[in-house]
């Protein structure tokens, strides 16, 4: 058994072609420092690996960035998220960087440029520094290339011993040391840091409830509520009112919920504008019995406004078709 | 369900501009071994409580990947829409992990043919997703379906998910993706894939 700390292990292979054999990569800490959060890992090929000439695990100097400027590195993203609190720690961004003419962006992390001569049988330990989170997270997701390892304590200060992250550093023999300035200095690392969205349905997608740290909202489709062109509510809505007010109560929507409707793009603009209106009311009135005593329901209409899915396909304008229930998740927004 | 776009599944070609060819050079650090530890508040050492470091990789890449609890199968188009799936394919569940706020899906593809999918895998007749818009976690007993969780760049939303392979074949290729936590109660859920049967796993906690 190794001493060094495990805290999860993925198998990394991100595509069948011929040689590329599948890495480890093991996950060692996550650790809050001044300004930033370190994720330590490590990667490597099992001593058993013939073929490691073609290396190809989504990961140099550039692609463990979450990029602002590139996203395409996101596919080789490496990230925290903190579910319970809707955010993701993406990384930070070191100044200086040049993302807008390499059309990568740096990041601070281990630098492997200039390595070579790879052999099977050796983990690597490497670093990247993400945004820096509150207190108050406890544990996250860690994202490594991609590959999640699930509930994952965070810890508080550098790993040590630090040694020379100039080098490569094998799994055991110390940890790679932070570059704590280029930490004090990185780019805007609010901007490192993403909404994260959820989102849970009935089998029908006919109540779909989307949840961000600012708001909550439970979509009715408006296809089941109403004919076309009609704010009257079909025989079929009330099965669907309480659905959506069912998902109201269980998000914690109490006080003043806004009713929002919304169309497709087919038609004039301010006859959807009106349509929509008429509908929320319409939702309104009908799902208040139905919530608890004393929400308010204040109505609005915001037309072809704000789609959720492309109009271009029927599926998409008839995502598009909705009521939306919008309330601020308990405690306010985060 | 969102139908937003995932640029993460789209055209791989970018990717592989940063995807780079990792040759570690590991030979000569030896060396490091002669660093004298240091201890600080809230560390973990390096190595055993001896406090010698020594090189830990053997233990560490002698892990074994958890083998599949379950599989389906389907197909797999390597062409782009309207053009149909028609290459038989097999999908793996390896695990569904459920936590208090998020629950984890892995699983792994692969194909007896070579396919290179340019990450137009999960075309459906009406229209092109990435895997993360089309793959469900779906509680039969409560009646609910699960997408994968998102964040919303400025310029785009994106999975919290593994990138789609841009090559599928007898060796399968693993991912994974995260959803919203699920009840306390559910003990399966279905994974939903299109163009493959649904399977039904079972939840660990």
């Amino acid at each position: 058994m190794p001493s060094v700390p495990i805290l999860g292990q993925v198998a990394l292979k991100n595509n069948s072609e011929t040689g590329e054999s599948a890495a480890v990569a093991t996950l060692h800490g996550v650790r809050r420092i001044p300004g930033g959060t370190v994720i330590y890992f490590s990667i490597g090929y099992p001593a058993s690996t013939k073929d490691t000439s073609t290396f190809i695990v989504g990961l140099d100097k550039y692609s463990p960035a979450y990029s602002r400027s590139n996203p395409t590195t996101s596919l080789a993203k490496n990230m925290l998220v903190d579910t319970a609190g809707k955010k993701v720690y993406t990384s930070l961004i070191p100044a200086g960087d040049t993302s807008w003419i390499s059309g990568h962006s740096d990041c601070i992390c281990s630098d492997s440029a200039g390595l070579s001569d790879y052999h099977s049988g050796q983990a690597r330990v490497i670093y990247q520094v993400v945004a820096p989170m509150p207190d108050s997270v406890k544990s996250v997701d860690v994202f490594i290339s991609g590959q999640v390892i699930g509930n994952v304590k965070v810890d508080n200060g550098p790993m040590t011993p630090e040694v020379d992250p100039s080098k490569p550093v094998l799994v055991g023999m110390g940890w790679p040391k932070i570059d704590q300035s280029a930490v004090a200095s990185s780019v805007e690392p609010a901007k490192s840091v993403i909404d994260l969205t959820t989102s849970v349905a009935d089998l029908e997608q006919t109540v779909i409830t989307r949840a961000t740290p600012k708001q909550i909202s439970v979509a009715l489709a408006s296809d089941v509520l109403f004919a076309t062109d009609s704010a009257t509510l079909s025989p079929k809505a009330q099965v669907v009112l309480q659905r959506a007010a069912a998902d109201v109560k269980t998000a914690g929507g109490t006080g003043i919920l806004q009713v929002v409707g919304y169309t497709d793009d087919t038609g004039s603009t301010s006859h959807n504008v009106d349509l929509s209106q008429r509908r929320a009311a319409a939702v309104a009135a009908a799902i208040k019995p139905l919530l608890e005593a004393g929400v308010q329901l204040p109505t609005s209409g915001k037309g072809e406004a704000d789609p959720v899915a492309p109009n271009t396909t029927a599926e998409g304008r008839t995502l598009n078709r909705r009521v939306s229930i919008v309330f601020a998740p308990e405690g306010g927004a985060k | 369900m969102s139908r937003l776009r995932r640029a993460t599944s789209g055209n791989l070609t970018g990717s592989i501009a940063v995807v780079a060819i990792l040759a570690l050079s590991l030979a000569g650090c030896a060396g490091d071994g002669k660093l004298t530890p240091k201890a600080s508040p809230g560390s973990t050492a390096a190595s055993g409580s001896s406090g010698a470091m020594r090189d830990e990789s053997e233990a560490v890449l002698g892990w074994t990947p958890p083998t599949p609890v379950a599989k389906t199968e389907g197909k797999l188009g390597d062409r782009p829409i309207p053009q149909p799936a028609t290459v038989p394919a097999t999908a793996e569940i390896i695990s569904v992990r459920a936590g208090d706020a998020s629950t984890i899906l892995t699983w792994q593809l692969s194909s007896a043919t070579d396919i290179p999918v340019q990450g137009l895998t999960l075309n459906t007749t009406d229209g092109v997703r990435s895997w993360p818009d089309a793959v469900h976690l779906v509680d039969p007993v409560g009646q609910k379906t699960y997408a994968v969780d998102t964040m919303d760049a400025k310029i785009d939303t994106y999975c919290v998910c593994s990138r789609f392979p841009s090559h599928v074949g007898p060796d399968p290729v693993r991912m994974t993706s995260e959803y919203p936590p699920l009840s306390a109660t559910v003990t399966s859920v279905s994974v939903q894939i299109p163009n493959f049967a649904p399977v039904t796993v079972s939840v660990t906690r």
